[in-house]
């Protein structure tokens, strides 16, 4: 049988057989290598693959930026596909970047690399770069040094890519110039001020106009929701003020702390160490310590011994001195025995882990007991603190089980815990000032329980040891306010319109005299009695005691034609209206500017002109590759 | 393998063909083997030849910002004649036309732009070579040779500039309208710099009678 195949498989059908089979075995698990397994991929730009995984980390970042941008919160008109839009757009851009380092065979050398890391504030200790924490890092972030190193490379080439395109953009001179004289221009302005307050008592409209204007705006004037509430207040402070405090139990508990209040004792003290180990055995030191002692006693002076023998050279040098101790610097002997020693005397030998110590203390400081009275007020407040701190317990306690319990009144609570129950003013649902304006006591007022069930509040911890039940006690729907409580309130409204009104056709009639009918503003100041302000030398920016108004208006009009004033006008802050005139624009000096001041310039403008240039690189870039992205 | 046989047979045709071939195989294999470990090698040398001209280049770059171009002129001499057709000595020379430039020599500038434009193998820098140009002959005033330069760029990538350019053209021939108008597509198209904004307010607005 086998023979029997074996002589019929030849010839091409044979071979092809063979092949067929051999095709999936070639290409087991090629997938492995070739792609990214099972990833989908969001954009393809050229042979560079964004995948799904990428895209979503990226997304994260950003987002987690913004968040932190402006303070924990990503503001709604940033919507969640126009955020994936801008990183896929960036993510794009990186690779497009990327693909192009590789095409132009950039490669940051090693020195680079070294140095970025280097540099990196993650990998210092103290400021230096370190290399253990760097391998720490790295492996407590489970990341591969060789791939980080060479995603590290690949982004300083695409730094070194985009900061050649950028940084080589230049300005010329003359632009320099032209810009300083256009920036600094000055212009020449006059204006005539139409004062709105002058046309006060022309204004007229009668009872009919503000109920006219009431009944076309009546959305204007609604008042919202509002409710009237009874509470009770638990206040730690309150509670602490109305505690008395017994004198003689305060100074019991001062006898009893005496130790706290000491101001802490510091001793400047001097030594001579004379030390053990090495070639020194104990016994030698002691007997050459002794001798010291001895020579210290009959009346050698102690700096001069320190000097010439302390083992201790850093004090050595200072004749001993170690400068002010205070307890808990010093090993144990040294400090016990230079706590115990009165001022100028010398101790006897001291031996401590490092050798023998001769000690004198030559100053004692501090150490001073403060007195009742010094301490009677800091005594009192802890004293009411603690009894309070019970109390407030016990009354909190009290204050949820019963506003629970008795939830139809709070006068059962109020009772038990001492307190009155006290009522507020309105509180309008769109929320009130000073206490009520607390956005916990509006969401419990206006909440269903208390409003619509009648029942009392949970307890509502308002801040630090503060905290209230609330009831409602009145409600109103939202309602039309009244003709009569708004009517002041249109009829300034309507007088402000009418003055505009007026204000505004007065200065339109002295526009038309000064463009149509060859006024001047001289002219017309003195016929209408008008304040004219005349020939004022404005900046851009930077101008004082000018109205802003009547600056950004001045520039607003197009260079002025030599001995042709442009005029317009402008409405003030107060409703007034200025009429104004700029006869020149005088250019600003390139001269003026210091070397500094123009390099500043300068910088400025090709920063600019190097982002443009990087910008259309890139679309060059995004043109000359194909970039294909992946609909979902 | 057209008939049966045995198996010493087998083995001595195997042989007999390990005799005729055997040579050839193993210098295929030493040919391969060599190949491949030069090709390696080959890599690892451009790549270290790449780094060390980054880092001729970023030392370029740092040390460049001194502005002083006899200085930069003999470090990009020396960049050149070590690093020579590498994108890295044209990063420097576009640095060098930021200097000459910047010191006032706007011929010297364009010169060096040339060279390198007639170089370049980048096809997306080319563009912003021409644009770049295309500012230096507007700053020598002249403008006809500019507004043919800017004809011949066959790129919308820097329309942007493109459009500032021949705005600032149309500007100093005197045609405001056309001016007006390039300069509005600039902004349009993305265009920052502040000069547009300050020529737009001296031309003024379109005039509606």
């Amino acid at each position: 049988m086998l023979q029997h195949i074996r002589d019929r498989a030849q010839g091409w059908f044979a071979y092809a057989i063979v092949i067929l089979i051999s095709i999936p075995f070639a290409l087991w698990g090629i997938q492995e290598y070739v792609g990214g397994g099972t990833d989908p991929v969001v954009a393809k730009v050229g042979k560079v693959e964004i995948t799904q995984r990428s895209m979503e980390s990226s997304l994260n970042n950003y987002r987690a930026n913004l968040r932190q941008q402006f303070g924990g919160k990503i503001p709604e008109f940033f919507n969640d596909d126009m955020l994936r839009q801008q990183v896929l757009n960036e993510m794009i851009q990186e690779a497009l970047l990327t693909q192009q380092v590789d095409n132009l065979n950039i490669r940051a050398g090693d020195e680079m690399v070294r140095q970025q890391i280097r540099s990196m504030q993650v990998f210092q200790r103290d400021g230096v770069f370190d290399k253990d924490e760097y391998e720490r890092v790295m492996r407590s972030q489970g990341r591969n040094i060789n791939a980080f190193t060479e995603n590290l490379r690949m982004s300083l080439g695409t730094e070194l890519l985009t900061g050649a395109i950028s940084t080589s953009a230049f300005v010329t001179d003359a632009e320099i110039d032209a810009l300083i004289r256009r920036k600094n221009q000055q212009r020449v302005v006059s204006w005539l001020l139409i004062d709105a307050d002058s046309y006060k008592d022309q204004i007229e409209f009668g009872d009919s106009d503000i109920e006219t204007y009431y009944n076309e705006n009546k959305q204007k004037f609604r008042r919202p929701e509002r409710v009237k509430l009874e509470y009770v207040e638990l206040n730690h402070a309150a509670l602490s003020a109305d505690i008395s405090v017994d004198v003689e139990a305060l100074r019991a508990s001062y006898e009893e702390r005496k130790d706290e209040f000491k101001s802490p004792e510091t001793r400047t003290t001097r030594h001579i160490l004379i030390k053990v180990g090495g070639d020194v055995s104990d016994d030698d030191a002691k007997a050459e310590a002794l001798k010291l002692l001895d020579e210290i006693k009959a009346g050698a002076d102690f700096a001069e011994l320190a000097r010439e023998h302390s083992d201790d050279k850093g004090s050595g040098s200072n004749g001993g001195d170690l400068g002010v101790v205070e307890r808990g610097m010093m090993v144990k002997p040294f400090e016990d025995e230079a706590f115990a020693l009165q001022q100028d005397q010398i101790s006897e030998l001291v031996r401590s882990r490092f050798g023998y110590h001769i000690i004198q203390v030559t100053k004692i400081e501090g150490g001073d007991l403060q007195s009742f009275d010094d301490v009677k007020q800091q005594l009192a407040d802890e004293f009411k603190k603690r009894e309070a701190d019970e109390l407030f317990g016990e009354k909190y306690d009290q204050l949820a089980e019963l506003s629970y319990a008795d939830s139809g009144t709070l006068q059962t609570v109020a009772d038990a815990i001492g307190v009155k129950v006290q009522e507020s003013d309105w509180v309008p649902r769109t929320g009130a000032s000073g206490k009520f304006a607390n956005a916990k006591i509006i969401q419990a007022a206006f909440g269903d329980d208390v409003l619509n069930s009648g029942r009392n509040s949970d307890v509502l911890e308002l801040e630090d040891d503060n905290y209230m039940v609330v009831r409602v006690a009145n409600h109103e729907e939202e309602t039309a306010k009244p003709l009569d409580d708004v009517s002041a309130g249109i009829r300034s409204i309507l007088e402000k319109e009418q003055t505009i009104e007026l204000t505004q056709k007065r200065a339109d009639q002295v526009l038309n005299k000064l463009t149509h009918e060859g006024g001047t503003m001289g002219d017309i100041a003195a016929d209408e009695s008008l304040k004219l302000v005349q020939d004022k030398t404005v900046k851009r920016t930077g101008n004082q005691e000018i109205d802003p108004q009547i600056v950004s208006k001045a520039f607003a009009f197009s260079r002025p034609a030599e001995g042709k004033s442009s005029y317009g006008k402008v409405e003030l802050a107060n409703g007034s209206v200025a009429v104004i005139g700029v006869s020149s624009a005088i250019d600003g000096d390139p001269a003026a500017l210091t070397a500094q001041e123009r390099d500043s310039e300068r910088q400025g403008m090709e920063a600019v002109r190097g982002q443009g240039s990087l910008a259309g690189y890139i679309k060059q870039l995004r043109a000359d590759s194909s970039v294909k992205i992946m609909k979902n | 393998m057209n008939e049966m046989l045995s198996d010493d047979e087998q083995v001595e045709r195997i042989k007999a063909w390990w005799k005729a071939n055997g040579n050839s195989i193993i210098a295929g294999v030493v040919i391969g083997l060599g190949g491949f470990f030069a090709w390696q090698w080959w890599g690892g040398y451009q790549d270290k030849l790449a780094g060390e001209g980054a880092e001729a280049y970023e030392l370029f770059a740092q040390s460049a910002f001194g502005n002083d171009v006899k200085k930069t002129d003999d470090a990009l001499a020396q960049l050149q004649s070590n690093f020579g057709d590498t994108s890295y000595s044209q990063f420097a020379a576009m640095e060098l036309a930021r200097q000459q430039v910047s010191a006032g020599s706007l011929e010297a500038a364009e010169k060096t732009l040339d060279n390198l434009l007639k170089q370049s193998t980048d096809s997306a820098l080319k563009p912003l070579l021409e644009t770049r140009l295309a500012r230096l002959l507007v700053a020598q005033k002249r403008l006809d040779e500019a507004g043919k330069m800017l004809d011949s760029i066959n790129s919308d990538a820097y329309a942007a500039e493109t459009a500032a350019i021949r705005g600032e053209i149309a500007y100093l021939q005197g045609d405001m309208a056309a001016a007006r108008a390039a300069l509005e597509e600039a902004q349009q198209k993305g265009s920052n710099d502040e000069n547009i904004n300050y020529l737009l307010e001296e031309i003024g607005p379109q005039e509606s009678s």
